[in-house]
């Protein structure tokens, strides 16, 4: 043998061991728990050979409680580089088959490693979490490792897409990194996410809960919003990754990817899909399906706050964010959730260049005192400050109500609008004809023989004068009403005008924002 | 226990498995916690003193979500329905809101009155227990 072979088969030694990850047994049993070891993982997400992986050596350097003695293999984290869609990415998974994924100071230094070659590189960096939480033994330095890791998340916020993927548990400080990214994918029965564990919240409060109720993936889809996407298996999670990266770019000076274009689907017959009655409910999902190319539309927090719709589809091949009301859930009402779901979309797109088309039918803000006491003021103006701000292409339909602040909300041509237009089915007002007429004509209803008679008298006056899109394209406030038909030609010819579009406000060092 | 002096519990380390946890007292105005010994006096916000217990929600019930009034009721007592099917028709909020069937089951009872308002929250009908397993 001759002395390079040895050198190389020395390597190729050592990085099976490092490879083992924690030995058979710790895989066996990580795969007895439905879930797939860290390599097979990142194997599974990434496009076939394109993986590197970097830092396969790192050893710890606790000398504490023995830990001198132990080794742990690549120090419970993978990290590389490779392709989504033939586009590089930079990509992390914690091993939870070694010390339990815990994190401490040298497995927090590579996830960093990571961090900062995407961040450098301007590509999306995706992390897969499955960790048991801080490693205790490394104590402070453990927490070290999360402060590093929440500082870079922050720093590349706006620069590059961050991906969180949640594969198992994800515990305490661990839970803020997917927190400060962009996307958090979940997988039903695998993932679990919670600051404090259901023991700890029993023997604190007395309240009784399981693991899967408190923090499962479903709870974070359907309950907190902190999850944008729901899978029943690891393989779907990833899909849903590769189609999430297929619309978005891989930083924020550059355009996405163009597709080949392609009609919407026949399928969906944009005059049929809403009804002409303001009071019947439809899918609006299948109004964004008649517009976009191939009728495709990936929602994003599909299960949370299902009063508003957001999502990416592609119009004349490029991407475009949708925001649209409901009205199949809760009369697509705004209210604190929704803003809250609607505003942060906006932010994403507006870092990252993509256009939106907002989509409007709702009745108003949802009254209440559960609403009034959980701050639907101050989460309400999250959705105006970030129409606001937005400076990429910003394109409104009125497709029927248009009611109050939620009008004013919804991206109008006050928070400067590129294009507004309106169906004539729109009901552009400041209040509905019900409680208009109530308040306008009180003295007229109150002082008639039959106010009753009188009431629906003046509800009809109000609406034949208002309850359309006229009073407000004779001031201007939009810019041609148009058929239902010729909504995706309006939409195709306003991205087109406004490709160069440049609207900078004044400089300043961060606005401040509701939050 | 006296009435000023009620034992509660509030965790000090927020990590995943199981906590420290430290005992609270509510003594005249303020609250003296102590941990390990050591005694820190605090207070508890009113928010937090009045906040409700978390409980399971009852999957045999079928609620609100909005204040509004049932306009329809399209299933009978005793009806055996299938997931997704269109119990009633809630008015809410300008819209007539379709109310699907969130399981496979049984109607046990109705117990929203037609065009009676309603606010968030309220029962609107009842499944009857599944029988056999479980």
């Amino acid at each position: 043998m001759s002395l390079l072979s040895k050198k190389i088969s020395e390597l190729q030694q050592r990085a099976e061991n490092a490879i083992r990850g924690g030995g058979d047994k710790a895989i066996a049993k990580q795969v007895a728990m439905g879930k797939l070891p860290a390599r097979e993982r990142i194997r599974r997400l990434l496009d076939e050979g394109t993986f590197y992986e970097y830092d396969l050596f790192i050893q710890h350097d606790a000398r504490e409680f023995g830990m001198e003695k132990q080794v742990l293999a690549g120090d419970g984290v993978i990290i590389g580089t490779g392709k989504i869609n033939g586009n590089p990415v930079a990509v992390y998974a914690q091993d939870f088959t070694v010390a339990g994924g815990s994190l401490g100071s040298m497995h927090a230094r590579k996830i960093t490693k990571i961090m900062d070659y995407a961040l450098k590189m301007r590509i999306p960096l995706i992390g897969i979490n499955d960790s048991g939480g801080a490693r205790i033994q490394e104590g402070v330095n453990s927490l070290a490792g999360y402060g590093e890791i929440f500082f870079r998340n922050t720093l590349a916020s706006g620069v590059i897409p961050q991906i969180s993927v949640i594969l198992g548990p994800c515990a305490g400080g661990a839970v803020y990194s997917p927190a400060l990214t962009d996307y958090v994918f979940v997988v039903d029965k695998i993932s679990k996410m919670f600051i404090t564990g259901p023991e700890v919240i029993k023997s604190v409060l007395g309240e009784e809960i399981d693991m899967e109720s408190l923090g499962g993936a479903r709870v974070h889809c359907e309950t907190t919003g902190n999850a944008h996407f729901f899978a029943e298996s690891e393989d779907e999670c990833f899909e849903q990754i590769k189609t999430l990266l297929s619309y978005l770019p891989a930083n924020n000076a550059v355009k996405p990817a163009l597709k080949k274009t392609a009609s919407p689907s026949k399928k969906y017959d944009i005059e049929k899909i809403v009804p002409v009655d303001p009071t019947s409910p439809y899918d609006v999902r299948d109004v964004i399906r008649a517009i976009t190319d191939n009728s495709e539309f990936f929602e994003v927090q599909e299960l949370w706050a299902k009063n508003i719709i957001i999502g990416y589809g592609r119009i004349d091949g490029k991407t475009v964010g949708f925001i649209a009301n409901q009205p199949l859930y809760l009369a697509g009402v705004l209210d604190c959730d929704s803003s809250d779901k609607a505003a942060r979309f906006i932010r994403f797109c507006d870092a990252f260049s993509i256009p939106i088309v907002t989509l409007e039918d709702m009745p108003g803000y949802l009254p209440g005192v559960d609403q009034e006491h959980a701050g639907v003021i101050r989460h309400g103006a999250k959705l105006l400050y970030a129409y606001s701000e937005a400076t990429v292409p910003k394109i409104t339909v009125i497709l029927r109500k248009a009611y109050g602040g939620g009008y004013i909300a919804m991206n109008s041509r006050h928070l400067r609008a590129d294009f507004v237009f309106a169906w004539p089915t729109a009901e552009i007002a400041v209040m509905g004809p019900q409680g208009a007429a109530n308040i306008i004509f009180r003295k007229e209803i109150m002082e008639a023989e039959d106010p009753e008679a009188m009431r629906k008298q003046k509800v009809q006056e109000y609406k034949d004068k208002f309850a359309n899109p006229y009073v407000a394209a004779s001031k201007g406030y939009i810019d041609s009403v148009i058929t239902p038909k010729d909504t995706r030609k309006f939409i195709l010819q306003s991205l087109d005008i406004s490709v160069q579009k440049n609207a900078s406000g004044p400089k300043k060092k961060h606005g401040i924002p509701p939050f | 226990m006296e009435e000023n002096k009620q034992l509660i519990k509030i965790p000090v380390v927020i990590q995943d498995a199981v906590a420290e946890t430290t005992t609270l007292e509510k003594k005249q105005g303020g609250i003296h916690l102590s941990e390990g010994g050591r005694v820190y006096k605090t207070y508890l916000t009113k928010k937090f003193a009045e906040r409700k217990s978390w409980k399971a929600p009852n999957p045999l019930q079928v609620l609100s979500h909005i204040p509004g009034s049932v306009v329809e009721i399209c299933v009978k007592v005793g009806q055996k329905v299938k997931k997704d099917d269109k119990l009633m028709v809630y008015e809410a909020m300008k819209m007539k809101n379709i109310v699907k069937s969130p399981m496979n089951g049984e109607i046990k009872e109705i117990n929203a009155k037609l065009g009676e308002h309603l606010p968030k929250g309220a029962l609107l009908l009842t499944f009857k227990k599944p029988t056999g397993k479980k």
